[in-house]
């Protein structure tokens, strides 16, 4: 009789501690196919359940970290980088913190947020005072810098990157020679100030347009304010004061500030368009360069 | 035969197996429709990945589950898209604890989508269990009615509700001082913005309220008449610069008393649209109140 109760109890015993036992674990393994097939909003939903039902918290970390991952599949980089500033980083591993902070700089660089971005790699680079373990983040210090026009910093960063790749001398020569094609003088992008931009259509209308690339669009802005100012004046030597003031002038000075805004608007985008152009080109080359050092391991190819 | 004392002992162990495994099946979650984890999506703001869960085939195929019904219609209400979120609220049986929350929502989603038959009905069908649901639903329907315009019909639900609610009385106050506003308020006449306007320019809009757009057409119009009178004066009424003028003249003072007929209407409209979202928001505090605190 004992024994049938013992062996009861055990049955019993074992029945509940094996019923409900989720974890988040059990639903990871089926997360990663799916945000391997490209599904990433299904593949940020089985993430979150992964972070539900997990309750070591490097493990619920690391399923963030993942669930950021799939924000960035669906170029929500705001919603990617709110899950990564939810990590505490600075608990973490050494080899959880790295790829974790470089993506957190990556989300930070494509939500166009360059002031943030910087400030992350600055904490980097003080917590590994060894710069060699931290080489790899070099290529996207270099894409911060050069969108925010720091062209030397980004340069004296590619000869350090460039030295300490492990790749053929030869190989490392053409790269620098590329580099420093793509950092002369001619081929870095001018900066247009829009307040010049603004300050030269005040003084002649058009030449602001003129200034920020819009040639044609300048043109046809000095002939319109050309032509409004000629009727002015003979409207006014003809005597017709109250026509020449009204029409004439009236409709001249809203092409007038119209103009000079204009200005200033295409100054920026100018500025904004050939950035993303420059640094298109340099990405490019990134890949380049990663695709010849593919023996070195790599975090950033996540 | 009496049963051997082996016998008793196997079939024993064999009935706390086969309860045992019961427990197992029954203590599982439904698979493939983790409500557990929908419950936590919905509370954590994830309304289009919970939508997304809930519409997958195996969430689906659950019928007549009032979680599912609760969450996709809590969901869907939360994303503003009232009417199919009314739709699935409204499944849910009296038998659930999500009843009563369900159904007053549901006829809220109805008023503020301005269906206020369906939600004058979906209201009158709920089973009651306490007076203070019973002046909730009171107070709504008076709310509906104001929205509706009945004042009188106002009135009557407004007098039978019983305001010994602390929930509803603040609401009650507004919405009674709304009820006396609307009683009280003069409409502005498009007719007359536009005669005003015809008289002198601009004084439509300034009859409309609006001061500013007022002094502008007045000015407006005014520049353009005075360039007309001065072309008419120096090269008379059939040359080419009078007849520009004047007609650019004459479609200005035709604009403007259009634009003063215009203005009263949105005037009028913004001062109704002001008004319903006023006694949606009151509408609004005490469901709020009594159900998510």
């Amino acid at each position: 009789m004992l024994k049938a109760l013992f062996c009861s109890i055990c049955i019993f015993l074992l029945t509940l501690f094996s019923i409900n036992r989720i974890y988040g674990s059990d639903y990871f393994e089926y997360a990663l196919k799916i945000l391997s097939e490209g599904k990433f909003f299904e593949a940020s939903i089985e993430f979150e359940r992964t972070i539900y039902y997990e309750n070591d918290s490097s493990h619920k970390a690391q399923y963030k970290y993942y669930k950021s991952l799939c924000y960035k599949g669906l170029k929500r980089y705001d919603k990617a980088l709110e899950e990564l500033n939810s990590i505490k980083m600075e608990f973490l591993p050494d080899s959880l913190f790295l790829p974790f902070r470089y993506e957190q700089i990556l989300c930070s660089y494509l939500n166009n947020d360059l002031n943030q971005a910087l400030h992350n790699i600055d904490e980097i680079n003080l917590r590994y005072k060894d710069t060699l373990s931290i080489v790899e983040l070099i290529p996207l210090e270099i894409l911060c810098l050069n969108a925010c026009r720091q062209w030397g910093n980004a340069l004296i960063l590619w000869d350090f990157y460039i030295d300490n790749l492990q790749i053929q001398e030869s190989l490392k020569n053409d790269f620098k020679n590329e580099i420093n094609k793509l950092y002369d003088k001619k081929n870095i992008p001018g900066f247009h100030s829009p307040v010049k931009a603004k300050k030269l259509s005040s003084f002649l209308p058009g030449s602001g347009q003129i200034y920020s690339g819009a040639v044609f669009e300048g043109s046809i802005s000095f002939l319109i304010n050309a032509a409004l100012l000629y009727y002015t004046f003979t409207e006014f030597y003809n005597k017709n004061y109250i026509t020449g003031y009204f029409i004439g002038l009236g409709i001249f000075e809203k092409f007038y500030k119209g103009g000079r805004y204009r200005a200033n608007l295409l100054a920026q985008n100018r500025n904004e368009e050939e950035i993303k152009k420059f640094n298109a080109e340099i990405s490019s080359l990134i890949i380049k360069i990663l695709n010849a050092n593919h023996s070195t391991s790599s975090f950033l190819l996540h | 035969m009496m049963p051997t004392k082996q016998s008793i002992y196997i079939h024993f162990i064999c009935i706390v197996v086969f309860l045992s495994l019961t427990a197992i099946t029954f203590s599982q979650d439904i698979p493939g429709c983790d409500l557990r984890f929908i419950d936590h999506l919905v509370n954590k703001g994830y309304f289009e990945e919970a939508l997304f869960l809930l519409d997958s085939q195996e969430c689906s195929s659950l019928q007549l589950n009032d979680s599912v019904d609760y969450f996709r219609g809590w969901s869907l209400y939360s994303l503003n898209r009232l009417i199919p979120s009314s739709e699935s609220l409204i499944k849910i049986p009296p038998t659930s604890s999500f009843y009563p929350k369900s159904h007053f929502y549901a006829a809220y989603n109805y008023t503020q989508s301005g269906n206020f038959d369906q939600a004058t009905e979906t209201l009158d069908k709920i089973e009651m269990s306490t007076s203070r649901l019973i002046s909730l639903r009171d107070f709504e329907i008076a709310g509906i009615e104001l929205l509706r315009g009945n004042l009188s019909s106002f009135d009557e639900w407004f007098n039978n509700t019983r305001f010994d609610q602390p929930e509803l009385n603040e609401s009650a106050v507004k919405l009674l001082k709304i009820s006396d506003e609307v009683r009280n308020h003069r409409s502005k006449s498009p007719l007359v913005a536009g005669l005003l306007s015809a008289i002198i320019p601009g004084s439509g809009k300034l009859y409309a309220g609006k001061k500013g757009e007022a002094v502008a057409t007045f000015l407006s119009t005014a520049w353009i008449g005075f360039v007309t009178w001065e072309n008419y004066r120096k090269c008379g009424l059939k040359s080419f610069r009078t007849i520009t003028f004047g007609t650019f003249f004459a479609g200005a003072y035709a604009s403007n008393i259009y634009g003063s007929v215009f203005s009263v209407s949105v005037v009028e409209n913004n001062y109704r649209e002001n008004v319903k979202s006023t006694i949606l928001f009151n509408m609004h505090i005490p469901i709020n109140t009594i159900f998510n605190k």
